[in-house]
């Protein structure tokens, strides 16, 4: 089993990492991106609120397969413009993953009682201080068990981009499983690769989550 | 630039295809329920090596792409079991499988979130256990799980389209295939996208409304 296994540790491992690369760039473009349009979702004004509430109704509400066949086959029909499907895969992740964590975040705003706010301004904190200092750590250390779900929906999303024949780990997966015919291996390992990293990331952030939270109550 | 006859023309297969679709999400949720039922129950046995099974079978699903898990039951399932099973089959039993984890978690939550008084009250009275579990914490439990169970149908109906990978006629590869077939990709997917979601918006907001209402407490 383990000569089958040997000659494609190489390319299993490059499979990986443009995984893991998906997964990094899914999780900082979604939690940096999210930001804006959090604030915009809870905006006061309805012209800045609008356009928010639709973006993110309309990837959470739609399945991200059906949003990556558009953006990669029906888009350059609309723009001429024709992307790639690593530039695809990476652009609808991030696009979706904003959506998912714009919504974490405006939840973690809301749940910051209105006596935060209030006491913050009591105390003369001008908007900045009041947003840096006050809301958003509080928000952070409550929403921490959403992110950590939405980062562990990223990573098993990164191998629906396989549809459109990226290389990460599930596309080369298939790729040797139908070159050696021995499914059963190649597809084992794949999903034990995916079960661990999955468990180790769903662990990491429960520690994180602790942590902050003894940090905050200190 | 936009050509509603393609979508038009388009119509029966795509008719089809949501067709496959709705049978292979109803299939899957049954399957997912009636695990899930089972093994959230178990989780809250005070066996220790029952619950942790249980746990460990829920966060094992948890973190399983649904991709690997439909193509691992397509190619290796019939050479384990030495039956011929159509892809459809397959994509249920890893859909159905995974979703068991889901609601496992959905229905422990549940069962935990009845207060234990009413536990302790019901024994107090000499109800049996077992109408105690039906009668008492059941139409309890479910009512505080509605809304996490009308999120985790929205899941599964967006996992059914991965089915494509694995080549069931669902809706959204009926759609491309469409495309493909004319390389007028814009119609049918535009169509694909705004069925999806009409069908999931709803869906969404009632759950939204569920936990407002107080369901969720």
């Amino acid at each position: 089993m383990f000569d089958t296994l040997a000659p494609y540790i190489p390319a299993l491992a490059q499979g990986f990492l443009l995984t893991l690369f998906y997964f990094a760039l899914g999780t900082v473009g979604s939690m940096v991106l999210g930001l804006p349009v959090a604030l915009a979702l809870g905006s006061p004004s309805a012209i800045v609120r609008f356009p928010a509430v639709a973006f993110v109704e309309f990837f959470r509400n739609t399945p991200l397969l059906v949003q990556l066949f558009w953006l990669h086959f029906a888009l350059p029909a609309l723009t001429g413009f024709n992307t790639t499907a690593q530039q695809t895969g990476g652009i609808a992740l991030v696009i979706v993953m904003t959506a998912y964590m714009a919504e974490v975040y405006r939840t973690g705003f809301n749940s910051v009682a209105r006596g935060q706010h209030e006491a913050a301004l009591a105390l003369g904190l001008n908007p900045r201080q009041r947003w840096r200092l006050v809301v958003i750590p509080q928000a952070l250390a409550m929403t921490m068990p959403a992110i950590g779900n939405t980062l562990v929906s990223l990573l098993k999303a990164t191998a629906i981009l396989s549809i459109l024949a990226v290389p990460e780990l599930m596309r080369t997966t298939s790729r040797i499983s139908d070159y050696t015919a021995d499914p059963i291996l190649f597809y084992s390992v794949a999903a034990l690769i995916y079960i661990g990293t999955g468990l180790a990331l769903a662990g990491g952030l429960h520690r994180l989550e602790v942590r902050l939270n003894r940090w905050r109550h200190r | 630039m936009f050509d509603y006859q393609i979508v038009i023309s388009a119509f029966p297969a795509l008719l089809q295809g949501l067709l496959t679709t709705v049978l292979v999400t109803a299939a899957a949720f049954v399957l997912a329920t009636c695990l899930g039922s089972v093994l959230g129950a178990v989780s809250l046995s005070p066996r220790r090596a029952l619950s942790r099974s249980a746990m460990g079978f829920l966060h094992v699903t948890r973190a399983t792409p649904e991709m690997i898990a439909i193509f691992w039951a397509y190619y290796c399932l019939p050479i384990l079991l030495g039956a011929n099973l159509s892809g459809l089959t397959c994509g249920v039993l890893a859909l159905g499988l995974i979703g068991g984890g889901y609601m496992a978690e959905i229905v422990r939550g549940g069962i935990l979130a009845v207060d234990r008084g009413q536990w302790e009250a019901a024994r107090s009275l000499a109800i049996p256990r077992p109408v105690i579990w039906f009668r008492v914490i059941a139409p309890q439990a479910v009512k505080k799980m509605l809304p996490a169970v009308v999120n985790y149908f929205t899941d599964l109906l967006k996992a059914t389209t991965l089915l494509a990978g694995i080549g069931v006629g669902e809706v959204a590869y009926v759609a491309y295939l469409n495309g493909s077939a004319s390389f007028r990709y814009l119609e049918p997917l535009t169509g694909v996208a705004i069925l999806f979601f009409l069908l999931i918006f709803p869906l969404s907001v009632m759950a939204r409304r569920l936990n407002a209402s107080g369901s969720g407490h």
